[in-house]
């Protein structure tokens, strides 16, 4: 397919797989020169994977990619920057014991005869830069001493100054106050005045709305469609965003209201400086309760300090009507609270031992007599739970590196369980495993109550949390925003809470 | 799914049963058999004897090192802390006069301070045990001379120098105390719960916290056990020697990392077993002794012992480090 001139970047049936994740399955739509270009969508719709693809980080598996109207084949971060492409990372890159000037020209191109950096030229160069935007940075101060507004404004001048054809920005406007806001809004604005192509990944749907020409909508891994901007509304989007066929595997629970029950845990103005802010929320017992956040909006953070992972800064947790005074793993374990891990390969399993060390290790002192470990009882008791949870292992001397993800996963869920928790904190309890091992580990949530265990479940997934949770805590920019309960609990809205004005 | 799993844990096996598990135990075999065949003098009970002796004085050494390395961290200061102990206790007797049944707890107290001191800093400033320890590892080497210095050279006296010589049956009683510690430690070691924990701690230390290992207080309490068994290791060889000399002990903590690996355990944390630690420095005493055997100058020692370190760690960076570890 030539791509026509006005055209820059050109996706062609884009898809990607990890593993059994398919994070996309075939995208295809152009970009225009010139344009402000926002690609929406929820956590783990593909957003970032197709970000990778397009600045060279990540090869796609199949369809192909066409920057003005030539195929790309090399994929490699170096030749999309020889090419014109740039990205803006939502983490800083840069150096901060540098200047200003130094960190707009890092690769030191102004050179006197003699080969030394002409610092003279690269200042007037930088300053030139600055006024273009009509931006009052002085170029010879320690790039360290500026605000994160005006250090972010800088790394996307390095890329302006490049004069790079595309600049992908990634959340651009995440940590930033309204009014750093304005002045990045401003910026950009410039930036497309001169010409360049923004592709603007980003959940907040007002600034979107505000900035870009056309926005394309990811769900799922697969493209839903590219909207003018002029021509739509927040809530349309949003429903563009979620709305999905509702299937067997993700009905609706049909909720039951514990607020009667008594609280098991009470969280009082939980906050941790940057991340979390005034958190207050309790778990009743025989609750599941969800909790749901999109990137950088504190979820992650709430999840660790839930857990005494992090010590928050102010607030205070109670857990079966006793309030810690030093809130740590050690005193959640012991009140009989356990945390199943997001990130299995960071922490969570020991993928070294035996599936039956694995199990056996919150519950050594279940399965000793006088310290001294009980072999056949701990045997026993792993084969009990292989069996329970249908895990697919040789026998359980078997490492879990040797698993499939879904049976790491489900091995993970049965350590946790193994301990007989009166509650458990869930993070992301079905990341990256197939959908066959999510309707089992969705049924075994579902099983939990009835055994007098309160759940906490941190998931990225609407449809999952609809699946599972009597409650929904909704987060945006380090606070609750809403709860919602019972027939509340729909998609739609919790996107509208989460990603909303 | 359960094809590939299993596939995999054939190519897994095959790779755990050639070298990891038994390699320490065939290489000192070897070498042992060849040094008996070719040098008349080696498979004598005297040479065998002091060999065997030698490794009952260090094995306080290895134990130490070995738990250490389990769970992923090291102790550089152990032989500093060998020449330490030995030299301190013999300074509480001859300067401080105190008797000999007070003069070893107060030195051992001393050493579990030390251990103590390594072990919070580690954990309480998540510092890099490798650094920290050769911090105290100057340090300790540093008021070790400083007691050489104030003592000038004395013959220790005899109650202290009677230790290592104590015999049960014309034998010296720290080979007894070496076998029975031994096998009671790798008992424990592999069937008790709470030296499991080292494994789970050196295996991956976040989910060994997720599940309720207190891996600071593990932590600790090992620093603590490694120094204290470091300074008995130290009385003993003070007490063998008789007198104060300058730099004993000195590179005994490489001597010790460098058994240790060759023994299966790993820099990387999760893996290593007294039992082969201990086989590990029979092997490098065992080469150490044949090269005194082919007459080869002894200012070689430490050429040796560095190229088995080297040779150690590449196989343990290999064989270990590709692991799913993060």
């Amino acid at each position: 397919m030539a791509a026509s001139d006005s055209e820059i970047l050109v996706l062609e049936a884009i898809a990607k797989s990890f593993g059994v994740v398919q994070a996309l399955k075939g995208v295809s739509f152009p970009i225009r020169r010139g344009e402000i270009h926002a690609i929406l969508g929820e956590n783990g719709a593909g957003k970032s994977t197709l970000v990778k693809i397009i600045k060279g980080e990540l090869r796609p598996d199949s369809g192909r990619l066409f920057f003005e109207g030539s195929e790309v084949r090399v994929f490699d971060p170096l030749h999309a920057n020889s090419i014109g492409i740039t990205m803006v990372h939502q983490e800083l890159t840069i150096f901060e014991d540098l200047t200003v000037a130094e960190n707009i020209y890092p690769n030191n191109v102004f050179r006197t005869r003699l080969g030394i950096i002409d610092k003279r030229l690269m200042l007037e160069k930088a300053k030139e830069q600055l006024a273009l935007f009509n931006l009052t940075i002085d170029p010879a101060e320690k790039i360290a001493n500026l605000p994160l507004a005006d250090q972010r404004i800088v790394e996307i001048l390095r890329a302006t100054a490049l004069e790079r054809k595309l600049i992908i920005l990634d959340e651009p406007t995440s940590g930033l106050s309204e009014s750093d806001v304005r002045i990045l809004i401003e910026l950009i604005k410039r930036l497309k005045a001169k010409g360049i192509t923004i592709l603007y990944i980003s959940h907040r749907i007002a600034e979107v709305l505000e900035l870009s020409d056309r926005v394309s909508i990811l769900k799922d891994g697969s493209y839903v469609k590219t909207v003018d901007t002029e021509e739509v509304n927040s809530a349309e989007l949003i429903h563009l965003m979620v709305g999905r066929e509702v299937d067997l595997l993700y009905s609706k629970k049909k909720t039951v209201d514990r607020r009667g029950e008594g609280a098991f845990l009470t969280v009082q103005g939980v906050g941790k400086s940057g991340f979390v802010q005034e958190v207050s929320f309790s778990l009743y017992r025989r609750e599941i309760l969800g909790i749901y956040g999109l990137e950088g909006s504190g979820v992650e953070k709430l999840s660790h300090v839930l857990f005494g992972l992090d010590q928050p800064d102010t607030g205070s947790v109670a857990v079966a009507g006793e309030e810690l005074r030093h809130h740590s793993t050690e005193r959640m374990i012991r009140k009989g609270v356990v945390y199943l891990s997001n990130n299995r390969k960071q922490a969570g399993l020991f993928f070294g031992m035996s599936a039956a060390d694995n199990m056996a290790c919150p519950v050594l002192d279940r399965l000793s007599r006088r310290g001294i470990l009980k072999r056949q009882e701990i045997q026993r008791y792993t084969e009990g739970f292989v069996e329970r949870f249908n895990i697919v292992i040789p026998d359980v001397r078997t490492r879990p590196r040797n698993l499939s993800g879904g049976n790491q996963q489900k091995l993970m869920f049965s350590i946790c369980l193994g301990a007989t928790p009166a509650c458990v904190i869930l993070n992301e309890p079905t990341r990256g495993i197939d959908v066959g091992a999510k309707a089992e580990i969705h049924k075994f949530v579902l099983g939990l109550p009835e055994e007098d265990t309160s759940v906490i479940v941190f998931s990225s997934e609407i449809p999952e949390l609809m699946a599972l949770c009597d409650r929904v805590i909704v987060m945006k920019n380090n606070r609750i925003v809403d709860e919602l309960a019972g027939k509340e609990i729909e998609e739609e809205k919790i996107m509208a809470l989460a990603a909303g004005d | 799914m359960a094809d590939t799993s299993i596939r995999q844990r054939r190519r897994q096996g095959l790779r755990n049963v050639d070298f990891g598990q038994y390699s320490i135990y065939i290489v000192t075999a070897v070498a042992f058999v060849f040094l008996a065949l070719t040098r008349g003098n080696f498979f004598r009970y005297s040479n065998i004897y002091s060999l065997v002796f030698g490794l009952s004085m260090e094995f306080f050494l290895i134990v130490g090192i070995t738990l250490l390395l389990i769970m992923g961290e090291i102790d550089l200061s152990i032989g500093s802390v060998f020449a330490f102990a030995g030299i301190f206790t013999g300074f509480l007797m001859w300067e401080l006069e105190f008797p000999i049944w007070l003069a070893i707890p107060a030195c051992l107290v001393v050493a579990g301070g030390i251990g103590f001191v390594n072990g919070f800093l580690v954990v309480r400033f998540r510092a890099n045990s490798l650094m920290i320890t050769i911090g105290t590892m100057i340090l300790f080497r540093g008021l070790a001379d400083v007691l050489i210095n104030a003592l000038k050279g004395i013959t220790y006296p005899s109650e202290y120098r009677a230790i290592a010589n104590f015999r049960i049956g014309g034998v010296n009683f720290t080979i007894f105390l070496m076998l029975a510690l031994l096998v009671i430690l790798e008992y424990l070691l592999v069937n008790h719960a709470s030296l499991r924990k080292l494994y789970y701690i050196g295996e991956n230390k976040l989910s060994a916290r997720l599940y309720g290992v207190r891996v600071d207080r593990v932590k600790l309490t090992i620093f603590i056990l490694t120094s204290v068994a470091a300074a008995i290791a130290g009385i003993f060889g003070a007490s063998r020697s008789g007198q104060t000399v300058w730099n004993t002990g000195q590179g005994l903590e490489f001597k010790m990392i460098t058994a240790a690996v060759l023994g299966g355990a790993s820099l990387f944390g999760g893996r290593g077993s007294i039992v082969k630690s201990l086989f590990g420095l029979f092997l490098l005493a065992i080469i150490l002794n044949g090269l005194v055997m082919y007459s080869v100058n002894p200012v070689w020692t430490n050429v040796v012992v560095g190229i088995a370190l080297v040779v150690a760690i590449v196989f343990d960076s290999r064989v270990n480090r590709g692991s799913d570890k993060l």
